[in-house]
């Protein structure tokens, strides 16, 4: 049990489950302290001092967790930073997650909204049509489309502010079996079957497959074989 | 050590990107395995030739019938450090130890972490001039507390304890020929003005030997006759998205 809050304004409550772990659901303003839940949701205000594991966790308002966050499913459609590593089945974003840790693995990765790491993004399957800013994105099929019509990139530009963020997504390296790149700017990419859409600038392109170069993309080398 | 790079890796193995990062992050292929070098182009990985080139071979051969997990836990089986007491021997410098080895816990207790506290006791039992058979005794005695557990008093076992960070392992005497160790703090001792501590060690440094030693032999040499296996069977499959 961990709901041993040290301040509390919200209509949170914490439902024991059989195995150990509690449900979660937090409306208001609270610190807590991390722990084992089956499903946390928070629509609220929160802080978790310690490392969170959920079967389903669900941020629809603002959410720092101090520590690592493993999850079999998450989504958010707020603003979650998490000081720790990210590890997840699925993740869905909607909203804004910045990871100040080094490593987010995930079987799958949606991204409508922004995703901000500074360290490596590892996962089968990411699907991107809102930004990821990251250090290195790695896995089998990686398609990255950033685009300037959502509603997201209106938030990327208040972010872009504060955080010196561009309209596009910027990553060191890329690499995976398949990829897919619209709005992207990157120093390296690697793959198999590789396709650089409009409005990229990449240095340098590789691929061991299939090279298709939209003309209007920024290249600085491209091999493939 | 010979290296080999990313790109030529994937190139001669067959296997993909996908694959590749997908067992890095189930377990199967080991993070400090990737090593990264400044290279001309920016930044390449690299991999200890020999190991990667094994591990990929047993991998692309089990991964049509089990699944990543069940690998990756019959890898770490079968790459538990089998210590002999000859290792321990050259782990510690020391002749006795083989012998200590060769007793007959050494047969029970097969893990890694019992085989580092041992090693560090005998160091200790050495720096404070226990005779072997009070070093014996008292290895019995704490692998024999370790395996029944003391529920009575609730004392973490010696073992366990012995993994953790920083952990370290001292020898107390309370009296004429009667030691026993701890893995506790020393000044966690009930201040006691008739036990002293005799000897300790820190224990990080026998895990290193220890690791260094699981490390899968370098005498699995991968001939040519491997890599044309993990060819054969990758081509097999004929595609690369096949995880």
């Amino acid at each position: 049990m961990t709901s041993d809050t040290s301040h509390n304004w919200g209509f949170s409550g914490f439902m024991p489950n059989v195995d150990g772990s509690v449900d979660g659901d937090i409306d208001g303003v609270t610190d807590f302290n991390g722990g084992r839940f089956g499903r946390l949701s928070i629509d609220g205000i929160a802080t978790s001092k310690g490392a969170i594991t959920a079967d389903k966790l669900t941020v629809a308002g603002v959410f720092t967790c101090k520590d690592s966050i493993t999850a079999g499913h998450l989504e958010c459609s707020g603003v979650a930073t998490i000081e720790g590593d990210l590890k997840a089945k699925n993740c869905v974003i909607d909203g804004v997650v910045n990871v100040i840790g080094s490593r987010i693995e995930a079987d799958e990765v949606r991204c409508n909204g922004v995703l901000s790491i500074r360290g490596q993004i590892s996962a089968d399957v990411i699907r991107a049509d809102g930004f990821i800013n990251a250090s290195e994105i790695v896995g089998d099929s990686i398609s990255i489309h950033s685009r300037r019509s959502s509603f997201f990139f209106q938030l990327w530009l208040k972010l872009k502010e504060t955080v010196g963020a561009h309209d596009r997504s910027e990553v060191d390296l890329i690499e995976a079996t398949t990829i897919d790149l619209r709005g992207v700017k990157a120093r390296e990419v690697n793959g198999h079957d590789v396709t650089i859409g409009e409005k990229c600038e990449i240095e340098r392109v590789s691929a061991t497959g299939r090279l298709i170069i939209d003309p209007s993309a920024k290249i600085g080398s491209a091999e493939s074989r | 050590m010979e290296e080999i790079s990313k790109k030529e890796l994937l190139a001669i193995t067959g296997i993909s990107y996908g694959q590749l990062y997908r067992w890095k992050r189930e377990g199967l292929i080991p993070e400090g395995w990737f090593v990264k070098k400044a290279a001309f182009t920016g930044q390449e990985t690299y991999f200890p030739r020999e190991q990667v080139l094994a591990r990929i071979k047993v991998i692309v051969a089990l991964k049509d019938s089990a699944s990543l997990e069940d690998i990756r836990k019959s890898l770490e089986y079968r790459e538990r450090p089998r210590l002999t007491g000859a290792i321990l021997e050259v782990m510690l410098q020391r002749p006795e130890a083989a012998r200590i080895a060769s007793c007959d816990f050494s047969t029970r207790n097969a893990r890694i972490d019992t085989w580092v506290l041992v090693a560090g006791l005998i160091d200790a039992a050495v720096e404070a001039g226990i005779v072997e058979e009070q070093l014996l005794r008292l290895i019995e005695g704490a692998l024999a507390a370790d395996a029944g557990g003391d529920p009575t008093t609730g004392v973490p076992s010696v073992v366990g304890a012995s993994s953790a960070t920083g952990a370290q392992v001292s020898i107390a005497a309370a009296g004429e020929d009667l030691y026993y160790l701890t893995t506790s703090d020393i000044t966690t001792l009930h201040g006691d003005a008739n036990i002293r501590i005799c000897a300790s060690r820190q224990l990080q440094i026998y895990w290193d030997r220890a690791r260094a030693f699981s490390a899968p032999a370098a005498s699995e040499t991968v001939a040519d006759e491997t890599i044309a296996d993990i060819r054969e069977a990758t081509n097999e499959k004929g595609q690369h998205h096949d995880l």
